[in-house]
């Protein structure tokens, strides 16, 4: 099972757009290291028929402006538990929005933020399947749909079964 | 009436506040609750007319405290506003008891289309 990108890219567009009144694009490929500079990675994870993660990367600048609109702040003056906050809830959106794309019944985890310079998210047994960059405000922002293997083994599965169905016929 | 917004997210609260203001709703009182289990204190101490949960959440889910409020008697209409707008996450909520699911998300237009008939 594949996402669409297209079906992706609306999705955040959609959010940052309704939520934040902010435009935002698809930025260059491929999508900026976080080494060197303050970046902040939230994360869901998803279970049930579909196993996997949804990542929402964005530089520590443009995190900081997000919290500010989402909690009617004046620019900069956004708590680090503000900002922490408002990315979480921006994660579980793009995350809860995404989980509707996907085969279910499927649950979604509370969404937990990463902060740092130099980083990796791992979530164990899972790969990246799609990885799409985006900019807004001249800021890089970053979305992964990651899939468990618990979820790749099960489509390979369904995919020998219907390989032989279609040999029998 | 009395409305009272369930999220664990407090820029989340902010922003249903905000937008039931701007869709007309502001003049209702509006209280806040940081989970389930807190609502359910705070709505068994003194109900509101209308809940707007949302459904993940810390300490007691939205869909657990729809069914506290349930087995405590049908009184408070329930609505859930929520990133989780899949069609068996509905059913759930709508089987429990909810009068309706907004999803995050959501438009000044779409609290006024779906709460409009509820709070009038």
């Amino acid at each position: 099972m594949q996402v669409a990108e297209t079906d992706i890219c609306e999705v955040v567009a959609g959010i940052w757009s309704s939520v934040l009144g902010l435009d935002i694009r698809r930025g260059a490929e491929p999508a900026p290291s976080r080494e060197g500079s303050g970046f902040l990675t939230g994360c869901v994870q998803i279970t049930g028929l579909w196993e996997g993660a949804v990542t929402l990367d964005c530089s520590a600048a443009l995190a900081r402006r997000t919290a500010a609109i989402m909690f009617g702040l004046e620019p900069d003056a956004a708590s680090i538990a503000e900002i922490h906050d408002a990315l979480g809830e921006l994660t579980n959106m793009t995350g809860g929005n995404i989980k509707t794309l996907l085969p279910g019944p499927c649950q979604l985890s509370l969404p937990a933020v990463v902060e740092g310079t130099d980083y990796r998210v791992i979530v164990p047994g899972s790969h990246v399947v799609t990885q799409l960059a985006f900019e807004c405000q001249g800021e890089p922002v970053k979305v992964t749909l990651l899939k468990g293997q618990k979820t790749a083994h099960a489509e390979a599965a369904k995919t020998m079964v219907a390989a032989r169905l279609g040999g029998k016929s | 009436m009395k409305i009272m917004i369930v999220d664990d997210s407090k820029a989340m609260r902010m922003i249903v506040t905000r937008t039931l203001r701007q869709a007309g709703f502001g003049h209702h009182t509006l209280e806040q609750a940081g989970n389930g289990a807190d609502a359910l204190r705070a709505i068994r101490s003194a109900p509101p007319d209308l809940v707007l949960s949302d459904w993940n959440m810390p300490e007691m889910s939205g869909l657990e405290l729809l069914q506290q409020l349930q087995s405590d008697g049908p009184q408070v209409r329930f609505g859930f506003v929520t990133a989780e707008g899949s069609p068996e996450m509905r059913r759930m909520a709508l089987e429990a008891g909810a009068s309706f699911v907004i999803t995050k998300p959501f438009t000044v237009e779409s609290f006024q289309e779906v709460l409009g008939p509820v709070i009038s």
